[in-house]
């Protein structure tokens, strides 16, 4: 114990200090992470050799969704991503070879299905569900083969799925 | 050597006094002796016969501010010797996460037990002031409530579900240094600072906690802490 000014002063100190640390230590609650992972996939032709390439698509569109609401166009691009159904364990993508056609020969239909786990992210997001493809089919209209390259679905930019169309 | 240090702690905060610490000091009564011309205290008798019990005010500030959490955390210490004290924090906490995605309620109750060191020799008998460092083995027993979640998805639809409740023993150490003084007499104030990491962090990898007493975050690892600590001495001084 010490005299009054001194006291005083290390009141003032103590006080200080806790204040200090206190505006200094806030948490944080800020959600910087998606919750919904996308699924990532690239069109490709067979060349002579059987070997996969690249291919730009002239435009296309890509239906998916509820009731296929939801599109992506494809214009002199080859690749895409969508989301996967977190509460299903597949989903029906439509794909469009010609945007300004609806022709059945220049549509196809293919089947994802997966399994899914849901992975807790943290405090300020809450979870996500993480997914694995297991199985994939097609019609043959335009499409010629679906490949899953990649199965595990998390959050990152490896290529999913191959879609192998006829030339 | 405290004084110096008090006397860079206090110019820190601006003040204007300046005190000459020496007029305050009780001269020391006696036990002595003398070694090369330099009087050195001795401390004799049993020990353990000084306790000091107090409240975390800043836990119990930040909880009235906010509602995350709302914490009471409790200090106790007995002075050993020399520069050693036993000390030991408890207290017990409620924490609420509600947000877009998780809304979920904890409970826990925690313990810490270990050692302060302090850093400067008594000025005077019965001299308590000092700055300290300590090191701390923390127990927590949680439980969680059942969680409630939602994911967000524009595409194919929000969904939602429930985590079951879960109990968990959180183990983990802590380092902590800080400064104590006393305000009048048996009346101390003080800071200090804490690092603190989980001995079994897998446990908290799903669904922790948002705030454990004596912890901190649940959802970090490893995090820092403070604490502002009022207490009340009792005993016999040495």
């Amino acid at each position: 114990m010490r005299n009054d000014s001194m006291s005083f002063s290390y009141i003032l100190f103590a006080l200080c200090t806790g204040l200090l640390f206190m505006s200094a230590c806030s948490q944080n609650s800020v959600c910087l992470e998606p919750q919904a992972l996308a699924m990532r996939g690239g069109f490709y032709t067979k060349d002579t050799a059987n070997n996969n390439q690249d291919t730009l698509l002239v435009n296309a569109n890509l239906r998916f969704g509820s009731g296929y609401s939801f599109y992506e166009n494809l214009k002199n691009i080859s690749k895409f991503s969508f989301p996967l159904s977190q509460a299903q364990d597949t989903v029906v993508a439509i794909f469009q070879s010609d945007s300004t056609s609806v022709a059945a020969n220049t549509i196809d239909t293919f089947q994802l299905i997966y399994s899914r786990e849901l992975h807790f992210i943290s405090v300020a997001c809450g979870y996500q569900t993480k997914f694995s493809l297991q199985n994939a089919l097609t019609t043959n209209h335009v499409i010629d083969s679906v490949l899953i390259a990649i199965p595990d679905i998390s959050n990152d930019s490896k290529e999913h799925l191959k879609i192998i169309v006829k030339k | 050597m405290k004084h110096v240090v008090c006397l860079c702690l206090l110019v820190m905060t601006g003040s204007p006094l300046i005190m000459n610490a020496q007029d305050s000091l009780i001269p020391e009564p006696s036990d002595t002796t003398a070694v090369a011309g330099v009087k050195k205290t001795k401390e004799k008798g049993p020990t353990f016969t000084y306790v000091r019990v107090g409240i975390d005010l800043s836990k119990v500030v930040s909880s009235a501010l906010q509602k995350q959490y709302d914490v009471l955390e409790f200090q106790a210490d007995v002075y050993y010797k020399k520069d050693l004290y036993f000390a030991a924090e408890f207290g017990t906490g409620n924490s609420l996460v509600e947000n877009n995605y998780l809304k979920y309620k904890s409970h826990n109750t925690f313990i810490s037990l270990g050692l302060d060191k302090t850093f400067f020799g008594k000025d005077f008998r019965g001299d308590f002031d000092n700055a300290f460092v300590g090191l701390r083995y923390g127990l927590g027993l949680i439980n969680r409530g059942e969680a409630g979640y939602a994911i967000h998805d524009t595409v194919w639809g929000n969904t939602q579900g429930l985590i079951p409740a879960e109990h968990f023993i959180a183990h983990w150490l802590e380092l902590t240094g800080g400064f104590r003084m006393e305000l009048i007499k048996n009346i101390f104030v003080g800071w200090n600072v804490r690092a603190r990491t989980f001995i079994n962090p897998k446990k908290f990898e799903k669904l922790p906690p948002s705030y454990v007493a004596g912890y901190g975050r649940g959802d970090k690892n490893s995090n820092f802490g403070y604490n502002f600590y009022v207490l009340y001495g009792l005993g016999k001084r040495r």
